[in-house]
């Protein structure tokens, strides 16, 4: 930790951004306190923090979205107060939040020129001007893609290209991104790190916000760390380690690296589930796989390689055209949802809030949703009783640590973390037996992420079996084996613990190249 | 680190608090100052017993369709074909009973073409994916035609042929019309329904999320179904029971209700909890507009003033409930 935050020297140009002792108060909550911090041209800086630390807030306020309740804000050098985000495009600022602010029916053109003003003619738009530009900055960014389909067509990755463009497309001198690798696949990521360079190479400035320290140690030439709407640390490239990071993000030194220790599965036990040769005649081409009870079996691939939909299959929600898969030893083919639940099956999706939980709802209603057989007092009564509701709901939130004063306060007041283990309550109060896991750490701190897995190990220590899917690659290590997929296939197995994510990759990669030469 | 991080919930402006105390409780104020204002202009009339029960005669028909419809609007669909199945239900039983074909079979028989178009409904929305808007408003004009070709657009009065139809709703017992106990009843059910039965969790969870419900294992069309045809159902007792006091079947008697009841259901979504659709708040949304009804027709307003009311009403509260919502969202 340093008391001289960014002193730029006399000779050098003011620094693009600069902000001074900015704080914002929200009632009695200071989100933001004294932050002073300054991007300059040219270079990449990371923001590194639990989430709520006060990263967002303070880009917010750059934006325009927020006000500062003190503090100043300067712009090459002159201060300046940003009132609304208009003002912040006109100054050439881009935000390019985790969920992408794109029109799905939109192309990918009309995405990037959307609002863009100075294409427009007597308000009519300039039809070849607009291909043109866009022609240009997708070309900069290596867009292979059609630019003329609706986005909603596109991929994650090819998504987040389309929001780069629009900043590119509008000349931004300072970009701001959120997450942007939340949703993509290692190589689309290190497609998106090498655009991210050039663009600092071209002088704009770059605000990186990541949970994955990796690639924030790998990208940044400046990283800043909040904890609790304060700075914590600010540290030059090269000049420190990981563990400085994650002290300044919790205050202690405990990391999330690759770990070794894992209550091995028992000799003799069961297999839980297997699959073999799956197919559904897209996505899923062959899959085989098998978990046995106590067992964590995580599967590494790149996005579209047929995991999520794996998964899909054997919850009922996709329909298998070849293949066979066996749930304790008797054939199993879910017709539905219900089907695979009734069987003891779960799935944590990938999708926290539009695929898991009603937010506005309370963790006791979520926690008991779609089971509220729990809390009836018989088999078949048609009546649902609070009280029983209210017990299922007090045992998980104990048993599971969930913070939350009681369980009658909405999930939205929660933090990622302990949503996410609203959901796994939910199915543990089913008695669920095989857990699919879907990126069940997506957007969660440091923090959370290990009492999140902590939770899976202790679902697996009791006896039953979990398959996991993360496109944090470094995370699988725990897992006690790893199912790797290419294109819909799985192509390979490794036993863990302590699988590397170097070993995931090599298999990943060997494959694909073959199947590129074929 | 930790500063004075208290729990507290953030301070927030007065306007804020104003607007969330408006959304929470506004259709109860505006119940409570329309009470006491027509109290004080009308003293000798409006507080009556008798005009109390009035009023509650005047939203028994009203509540009864419009709580079937927060079933739907709970589901976060969409029927706004209620008030020409009502009106079809009213032909239908009418047409029988002067087809000299038994009052219950009638009524049992009229319920069962109701249910028709609720299945109607659901199949177009839940199965094929309609939107529920364009589907119901298709469907409404299906039930119109099928009305008109009953009764060729004239009323069906039955009083000459099945005068003791009529005793089905006209009259009272213990000093109160049978409407108002018809009404405390089937709201009763549906606030069980809604609220103490797997089905009604089931449909609340639906309107909160339908993925996310779908993928807890809850089988999402047929929860939607089951909303969509329990309000036909209580729109088709509702359009019998409409039959039964005018006395005859009246071709487009029961339009007017699909109006009334999103109304009062909207209003109804400013009573203590902000933004959502429930039972009791429905109820004191029709009990509102017919306070409103009553006491402006005391004052002797002309009648068009009614709908200005209604209107601004309905806005107002709907405006409230829905700024509140978005303040305890972003708290």
């Amino acid at each position: 930790m340093t008391d001289t935050p960014d002193t730029p020297d006399a000779s050098a140009p003011p620094a693009l951004i600069e902000a001074r002792d900015v704080s914002r108060i929200f009632g009695s909550i200071a989100a933001l306190s004294g932050v002073s911090l300054a991007f300059r041209r040219g270079e990449v800086h990371g923001l590194v923090g639990a989430n709520g630390a006060g990263k967002s807030t303070f880009l917010n306020i750059v934006g325009g979205v927020l006000t500062p309740s003190s503090g100043t804000i300067l712009i090459d050098g002159v201060e300046r107060a940003v009132q609304t985000p208009k003002e912040a495009d006109e100054l050439g600022f881009a935000f390019i939040h985790q969920e992408l602010a794109l029109i799905p029916d939109f192309s990918a053109i009309d995405n990037m020129t959307i609002g863009l003003r100075s294409i427009s003619r007597l308000g009519f738009l300039d039809r070849r001007e607009i291909a043109r530009r866009s022609r240009v900055v997708a070309e900069r960014l290596g867009i292979q893609f059609n630019l003329r389909v609706p986005v909603r067509q596109l991929s994650a990755a090819e998504r987040g290209l389309v929001a780069i463009g629009r900043a590119l497309i509008r000349e931004a001198r300072f970009i701001a991104m959120d997450e942007p690798t939340a949703s993509l696949s290692d190589v689309e990521c290190q497609r998106l790190f090498r655009i991210v360079r050039e663009l600092a190479a071209d002088g704009v400035s770059i605000a990186y916000v990541s949970h994955r320290l990796g690639e924030i140690e790998d990208l940044s030439d400046r990283v800043t760390v909040f904890k609790d709407g304060r700075v914590t640390g600010r540290f030059e490239r090269g000049g420190y380690t990981r563990d400085d990071l994650i002290r300044g993000i919790t205050g202690a030194a405990e990391g999330l690296g690759p770990r070794a220790e894992i209550v091995a599965v028992a000799e003799d036990a069961p297999v839980v589930f297997e699959a073999e040769h799956l197919g559904d005649g897209s996505r899923v081409r062959d899959v085989s796989l098998s978990v046995r009870a106590g067992e964590i079996v995580g599967i590494a691939g790149v996005v579209g390689a047929g995991r999520s939909e794996t998964l899909g299959i054997v919850f009922g929600d996709r329909k298998p055209l070849t293949g066979e898969m066996r749930l304790d030893g008797k054939p199993y083919r879910a017709s539905s949802v219900q089907d695979a639940v009734r069987r003891g099956v779960a799935l944590v999706p990938e999708e926290r809030r539009s695929q898991a939980l009603i937010m506005e709802d309370s963790v006791r209603a979520n926690m008991t949703m779609g089971n509220w057989g729990s809390t009836t007092p018989g088999r078949g009564n048609p009546f649902v009783s609070d009280r029983r509701a209210q017990r299922v709901a007090e045992v998980m939130t104990q048993r599971l640590r969930i913070k939350a004063r009681d369980p009658q306060i909405a999930v939205r007041a929660l933090s990622g973390g302990n949503q996410q283990k609203v959901v796994f309550g939910r199915w543990l109060a089913r008695g669920a037996h095989l857990m699919l896991l879907d990126e069940p750490t997506r957007g969660v701190d440091i923090g959370a992420r290990q009492q999140i897995w902590q939770t899976v190990e202790d679902f697996a220590r009791e006896g039953n079996a979990v398959v996991v899917v993360s496109s944090e690659l470094e995370e699988l290590s725990i897992c006690h084996r790893i199912v790797v997929m290419v294109e819909g296939r799985t192509v390979g197995e490794l036993q863990g613990p302590g699988v590397t994510e170097e070993a995931m990759l090599s298999v990943i990669y060997n494959h694909q190249t073959k199947e590129a030469n074929v | 680190m930790t500063t004075s991080v208290t729990v507290a919930p953030r301070a927030r402006t007065a306007g804020q608090s104003v607007t969330l105390f408006f959304g929470k409780f506004g259709a109860l104020i505006v119940l409570a100052v329309l009470v006491i204002v027509f109290s004080i202009i009308a003293p000798s009339y409006f507080l009556t017993w008798g005009n109390i029960v009035q009023i509650f005669n005047q939203s028994a028909l009203a509540a009864i369709i419009a709580c079937g419809l927060t079933l739907v609007l709970a589901a976060n669909q969409f029927d706004l074909s209620i008030g020409y199945t009502a009106s079809l239900a009213g032909i239908a039983v009418a047409a029988m009973l002067i087809a000299g074909i038994p009052i219950p079979v009638a009524i049992l028989l009229a319920l069962l073409l109701s249910v028709g178009i609720g299945v109607l409904n659901s199949i177009l929305v839940t199965r094929l994916g309609v939107n529920a808007l364009v589907a119901t408003l298709g469907v409404g004009s299906v039930a119109v035609g099928i009305n008109y070709f009953i009764s060729g657009g004239a009323a069906q009065p039955f009083g000459a042929y099945v005068p003791e139809f009529s005793e089905i709703s006209v009259g009272t017992w213990l000093g109160i019309p049978r409407n108002v106990y018809y009404m405390v009843i089937i709201v009763a059910i549906l606030w069980v329904l809604l609220n103490r039965t797997v089905l009604g969790r089931n449909i609340q969870a639906v309107g909160g999320n339908a993925e996310a419900t779908r993928l807890v294992g809850v089988n999402v069309r047929a929860v939607t179904s089951a909303a969509f045809i329990l309000c036909s159902l209580l729109a088709g007792i509702t359009g019998i029971l409409l039959a039964a006091v005018v006395g005859s079947g009246q071709s487009t008697g029961g339009d007017g209700y699909t109006l009334q009841a999103f109304a009062a259901a909207f209003l109804g979504t400013a009573v203590i909890r902000e933004g959502q659709f429930h039972i009791l708040g429905t109820v004191v949304g029709v009990v509102t507009v017919a306070t409103g009804f009553n006491g402006l027709a005391i004052i002797g307003v002309p009648s068009f003033v009614q709908f200005l009311f209604q209107g601004i009403l309905l806005i107002a509260a709907v405006s409230f409930s829905t700024v509140a919502r978005k303040l305890t969202r972003a708290s």
